[in-house]
């Protein structure tokens, strides 16, 4: 136990994948560094294009090259780099080890067969199961993730199926090979409210049943607080705070993920008016000197504007990439800007 | 045009439990386009199959007596300048008219379907290359190549087809391009490839199959025009030589004698018109058939 946790299910060092682009190098991602511990469930949260997407495509090198590049760093699965992987070799880990589920229900199924034989494709292609068990394995994976008259459902094409049942269809796939890690990309931004939670339950649930690793990557800051161990955030193309929940959300150390907890609607305080990060993110083919951030901090000094700030431990578990992050007059910036907003 | 087209399209059922293939074949019944252009290509088909037993002449058998004689209740369509009954060479000619635009469609899908597939799947630098060489095939008229090509290496049915359909490649390679590049930007695609499923597999098992219903729909369209084309050929005595029964050898001995024995010309042309226009009719109604949008639902 104490061998698996000095060695996490995935480690991310400085990965830089860039995009060739008219404009120059878009540093989609740039210097993430990231780990997941057996059994964690980590959060990656950011805004639309802050490269949440491309990080975990990346860890699949699903990263379609090109115009895509990996520039530098590592991601070891298990202490080992899949970069340095043969594409065959990669070909076993994807769908096997490392399991990925999409955002989109409505697509990630080909329309042409049904879903049981798509499911059972999968399992063929990474067990040793001939057509008759693939079948059984496949009802039963159905009804673990509670699709009702599991056995109808087989012979389903997608069409004929929710979105939310469609969802379902795409984690047991995911899951019919039991992977160490679970990618879930979006998982329920296409859904419904009361399916999301549904589905959220379903994952959790199914999360300490297997004891797999999860990556969750969202811009639900709700969803984290409720799936999620513990969160990275990121914004333009770097992870600028990282910590466990409980710690995030009481004491929130980049002036970034302060403006993201001060952008949440409150039920509780109907007075309270969301307030949003004023400005965009930076355009990446060109992003700013200094931290990234530097342009929508309403605390920016000098050195932010030309000093590149490094994601730095402040306390134990919680690191931040702000360099005043950990002062006294930061804490108290950070507070006064969350209570503005309730 | 269109519009008309649509409204008389018919509703779906709204119950999806139907196959797919009943469906198909639901749709293809409510469609009239479809349905006339698959009876004149089954008439022609049959006339291909049946042409010794139906025809009243042998198509090569003269009688210079019975010289450019007009329609009669002894030769319906009447005679060419030989004697030969021009009803008996209309069936016969169907035969190397259907028969060489299969050959010059079968050439350009073998050659065409991967080609499409490849260029799309592969991308970057190898689809650049192959479309570059497909836009330079496509500015050229196909004849004028055609043409070139039948004087490199002689006259005749299967040169013609052989040069016809390898420059019809690119217009079916273009449209099987066109669904690959769609499939592949899919999440399923996606999906396929983050479950560890190799290229080759992806290609045959999830993109291939979406390749069909466009390729079904082109196929018709193009030997509508790969009949034209080789009957073109066959006027300017490039494609099929006498004295073999051909729509386009007879249209080119019809027009030297026009204007005193007008029906050899106007019947072969009568036959390539309505054959093209069943193949047409049928590819259209095909299409709409097969629209994905509309067999979804």
């Amino acid at each position: 136990m104490t061998d698996r946790q000095q060695h996490p299910v995935l480690a991310i060092e400085d990965l830089r994948i860039w995009f060739k682009t008219r404009a120059g190098d878009v540093k989609a991602v740039d210097g993430v560094t990231l780990t997941i511990a057996p059994g964690e469930v980590v959060g990656l949260v950011g805004e639309s294009g802050s490269g949440k997407s491309v990080t975990a495509r990346s860890i699949m090198r699903l990263v379609p090259a090109p115009p895509g590049r990996h520039v530098g760093g590592a991601v070891r699965f298990r202490g080992q780099d899949l970069y340095a992987l043969s594409e065959g070799e990669m070909q076993d880990l994807r769908g096997g080890r490392i399991a990925m589920i999409f955002q989109d229900p409505m697509t990630f199924l080909n329309p042409l067969y049904t879903v049981g034989d798509q499911v059972s494709e999968a399992i063929l292609r990474h067990q040793h199961a001939d057509r008759k068990k693939a079948r059984q394995q496949v009802i039963d994976l159905f009804r673990t993730v509670g699709i009702p008259n599991a056995e109808e459902r087989f012979d389903a094409y997608p069409h004929q199926l929710s979105g939310g049942l469609r969802q379902r269809v795409m984690i047991a796939m995911a899951l019919s090979s039991r992977p160490d890690l679970l990618i879930a990309d979006e998982p329920t931004t296409a859904l419904d409210v009361t399916i999301q939670a549904q589905i959220l339950v379903l994952l959790r649930q199914l999360q300490a049943e297997t004891g797999m690793s999860v990556l969750l990557i969202t811009h639900d800051l709700g969803v984290v607080a409720e799936m999620c161990d513990s969160v990275a955030v990121m914004y333009a193309g770097q992870i600028v705070e990282q910590a466990p929940v409980e710690i995030l959300f009481a004491n929130p150390a980049h002036p970034y993920t302060a403006g993201l907890m001060a952008a949440i609607p409150r039920a509780d305080d109907p007075n309270a008016a969301p307030l949003p990060i004023p400005g965009a993110p930076p355009d990446m083919a060109r992003p700013p000197a200094g931290c990234r951030f530097n342009p929508r901090c309403p605390w920016a000094q000098e050195i932010c504007r030309t000093d590149v700030p490094t994601l730095r431990d402040i306390a134990p578990n919680h690191r931040s990439a702000c360099h005043f992050a950990g002062s006294q007059v930061f804490d108290w910036a950070i507070l006064s800007a969350l209570e503005a907003g309730r | 045009m269109e519009a008309d087209v649509a409204l008389t399209l018919p509703t779906l059922p709204e119950q999806t439990s139907h196959s797919s293939a009943s469906m198909f074949f639901w749709r293809l019944r409510h469609n009239p386009k479809a349905m006339i252009g698959l009876a004149i290509v089954l008439l022609l088909l049959l006339l291909i199959l049946l042409a010794p037993v139906i025809s009243p002449y042998d198509p090569n058998d003269g009688d210079l007596k019975q010289s450019l004689v007009p329609p009669s209740p002894a030769h319906l369509l009447g005679t060419d300048k030989n004697g030969r009954d021009i009803l008996s060479r209309l069936i016969f000619g169907a035969r190397s008219a259907v028969g060489g635009a299969l050959l010059v469609v079968l050439i350009s899908e073998v050659i065409g379907v991967p080609i499409g597939i490849w260029a799309a799947y592969r991308g970057g630098w190898v689809d650049e290359l192959i479309t570059r060489i497909w836009d330079m095939l496509l500015a050229f008229p196909p004849l004028l190549l055609a043409f070139a090509v039948v004087a490199a290496f002689g006259p005749g049915l299967e040169k013609s087809a052989i040069a016809l359909g390898i420059l019809y490649v690119p217009f079916i390679a273009r449209v099987v391009r066109g669904v690959t590049l769609v499939q592949k930007e899919l999440t399923y695609t996606e999906a396929a490839k983050a479950m560890g499923y190799p290229s080759s597999r992806i290609v045959f098992r999830h993109i291939l199959p979406n390749c069909v219903s466009p390729v079904i729909v082109v196929t018709t369209l193009d030997i509508a025009y790969a009949m034209l084309d080789l009957a073109a050929l066959s006027f300017l005595g490039l494609g099929v030589q006498p004295p073999t029964a051909d729509w386009g050898t007879m249209l080119s001995e019809g027009q030297l004698v026009l204007l005193t024995s007008p029906w050899l010309a106007v019947s072969a042309g009568f036959a390539i018109l309505v054959a093209v226009l069943g193949f047409n009719l049928l590819g259209d109604g095909l299409r709409d058939v097969l629209d994905p949008r509309q067999a979804q639902r």
